[in-house]
């Protein structure tokens, strides 16, 4: 890989901010390129030649390009924007919630996030809306699952937190007992819903871009990119944080603010993502990883490639899911969870190599 | 600039340190010695500012501690961890310029981590990852941080800086441990103030000005090397025969009685 070899060339005083520049770069220009090859692809396609005309005419259309017009910016432009928002917010959320966690593994869904979220948009799929649906219509379920997800994140920091000290540990273990009681008052809604609920439970809980719109692209987006923005404000942070959490006080950090900035926009960011995409896993957990390989665990340039990459990644999983089984669309989490698990076990099975040296 | 007055933190219901009163002064390296327990690395923390006491004071340049924000000490102390593992893998610049940039001067970045790495002997090590060095290459690296972190001995604003070090010879070996101890005597002979937790005694009393000794969460001794190593107090707060060795011009020298020689249980139930 490119990147990789970057790394060795400049890599002579450790200071690996260049490298960290360049790839950023790259993947900036890549995910251009990605998104408009991705705008073409469709069952009307278009060349990328074609994608870039329509899109520098504007959105009105004129007489000759009507069709193609509607197509790239009724249809297809919010949602490969969408999907770039849950794909960065999914891989950025990850790798700040890994640097908070210091470790590795750990996930946006760690949080508590997509537990909560997931059981209050069941919940709205099989119990209805009720009085919310009077006044939100068609945006209860994006409501329930965001603000599902804030909640279960304040129970998580709640329990956690004590006299102004928040145990990370203890996060993470109650997360795993949340996320467990939540799964199963999951599975006794699913256990009472209908056929056409439990549809409808299938493909939300396996996530899909299929219902962006420039709506949902307007009242999700602002907050995945609010919290995108907000992130790089904690890389100094984090990186402290890499040595521990005393250290990082020594190096004059306030950790305890730390943390609470990093779960609100973690929870803030996934939450918007769950409620416009439904749940994409592993996206959170392979991005950062992968890119710490490459240009290193600054998190000054870990986070924002991290947010590229993301968004790389979801459009070439949503164009996967848009042509493989066309005109049928699949659930966008099968293909990053059967792209991602493997690889990730592949990850672990090369760090376990690298630790018995 | 830093004083203790009689200060206690409990834990569990049992008093970890209790009731001391310590001030470190700039100009002086202190080592603080006393038996595993004792309660050193917790009368560190209590002077870094990372725990507050239960009851009690302590002042940072005329100011209470816990009035002091976290970026605010960071200028005026830093601390050497005794070892720590990193979450991810950074190379050594990475870590030492964390130092650099914690005393927030951007210019010149570069050349202040090769120079900090140099001070330290490990010259040329910048891209190395962290994970990889040995032990005592990790602590140098550590070392090379704080100092990073805390620049001058004492300030542009004229105020001495204050240095930590949590067993900084730990896993040094015997020409290094001497380095370190040097590096932290310069600093201190520049007007800076130094408290090392230090097990070695004759290294302690080597280069010291000053030792406090600890014993049971309680200050057992403190005064200047000579007025300290006496075997009263050594043996009791040891619990160990010990020959002192005290020639005029000289620091003291301590070895165990019972040096290659029998070494049983009767050895520690003499005192």
């Amino acid at each position: 890989m490119t990147a990789a070899s970057l790394a060795v060339s400049s890599t002579d005083t450790g200071d690996r901010t260049r490298t960290g520049r360049l790839a950023l770069i790259l993947l900036a220009l890549l995910l251009v390129l990605t998104a408009i090859v991705s705008l073409g692809v469709g069952p009307a396609a278009l060349s990328p030649a074609r994608v870039v005309e329509i899109l520098l005419s504007g959105p009105r259309p004129s007489e000759a390009n009507l069709g193609d017009t509607v197509i790239v910016w009724q249809i297809r432009l919010p949602r490969i924007l969408l999907g770039c928002l849950v794909g960065a917010s999914l891989a950025c959320g990850g790798a700040l919630m890994q640097g908070l966690f210091r470790n590795p593994l750990a996930d946006p869904g760690l949080a508590g996030v997509s537990s909560g979220s997931a059981l209050a948009a069941v919940a709205v799929i099989v119990l209805g809306g009720g009085f919310l649906d009077s006044i939100l219509g068609p945006w209860t379920l994006p409501f329930a699952a965001f603000f599902g997800g804030l909640a279960s994140t304040a129970l998580l920091y709640t329990v956690a937190t004590s006299q102004g000290r928040t145990a990370i540990a203890t996060m993470l273990l109650a997360g795993i007992a949340l996320g467990a009681l939540a799964g199963a008052l999951t599975g006794f809604l699913v256990f009472l819903s209908d056929d056409r609920q439990l549809r409808d439970i299938t493909f939300w809980s396996l996530g899909g871009l299929g219902g962006a719109s420039w709506e949902r692209l307007w009242t999700c987006g602002p907050i995945m990119v609010a919290a995108l923005l907000a992130s790089p404000f904690l890389a100094r942070g984090l990186n402290a944080l890499v040595l521990g959490e005393a250290e990082a006080f020594h190096l004059g950090l306030s950790v305890q603010r730390l943390k609470r900035l990093a779960i609100v926009i973690v929870a803030a960011g996934t939450a918007a993502s769950v409620a416009a995409a439904g749940v994409v896993g592993f996206v959170g957990i392979v991005v950062p990883h992968l890119l710490r390989l490459a240009v290193g665990a600054d998190h000054r340039f870990l986070l924002p490639a991290s947010a590229l990459l993301g968004a790389i990644l979801i459009l070439v999983a949503d164009m996967a899911a848009r042509t493989l089984a066309s005109p049928a669309e699949l659930p966008i989490g099968i293909l990053t969870a059967i792209l991602g698990a493997p690889f990730f076990l592949w990850l672990l099975l090369r760090r376990r190599g690298f630790s018995e040296l | 600039m830093l004083q203790l007055q009689d200060v206690t933190v409990k834990a569990g219901g049992r008093a970890i340190v209790s009731g001391v009163s310590l001030a470190l002064r700039a100009g002086e390296l202190t080592a603080l010695l006393g038996p595993n327990g004792a309660g050193k690395s917790t009368l560190m923390k209590l002077m870094a500012g990372e725990l507050a006491p239960q009851s009690g004071q302590v002042r940072f340049h005329g100011r209470l501690l816990a009035d002091w924000t976290p970026s605010e000490l960071a200028r005026h102390r830093s601390v050497l961890p005794q070892s720590n593992q990193l979450a991810f893998p950074f190379t050594v610049f990475e870590v030492v310029r964390l130092g650099v940039e914690a005393r927030s001067s951007r210019v010149g970045l570069e050349r202040e981590v090769s120079a900090a790495l140099e001070r330290v002997d490990l010259a040329g090590f910048g891209a190395r990852r962290f994970s990889e060095l040995s032990g005592g290459e990790q602590q140098r690296v550590h070392l090379a941080r704080v100092l990073s972190q805390i620049g001058a001995p004492v300030g542009e604003d004229g105020r001495p800086r204050l240095l930590f070090l949590d067993e900084p010879t730990s896993s040094l070996d015997i020409r290094h441990q001497i380095a370190v101890l040097e590096i932290a005597r310069t600093f201190s002979r520049a007007g800076g103030a130094v408290l090392a937790i230090v097990h070695d005694l004759n290294l302690a009393a080597a280069f010291a000005d000053r030792i406090a000794i600890m014993e049971r969460g309680t200050l057992a001794a403190d005064g200047t090397p000579r007025e300290v190593f006496t075997s009263e107090v050594l043996e009791t707060v040891f619990g160990l025969p010990l020959h002192i060795h005290a020639a005029e011009g000289r620091p003291p020298h301590v070895v165990p009685r019972a040096y290659g020689a029998d070494f049983s249980r009767s050895a520690y139930q003499q005192v």
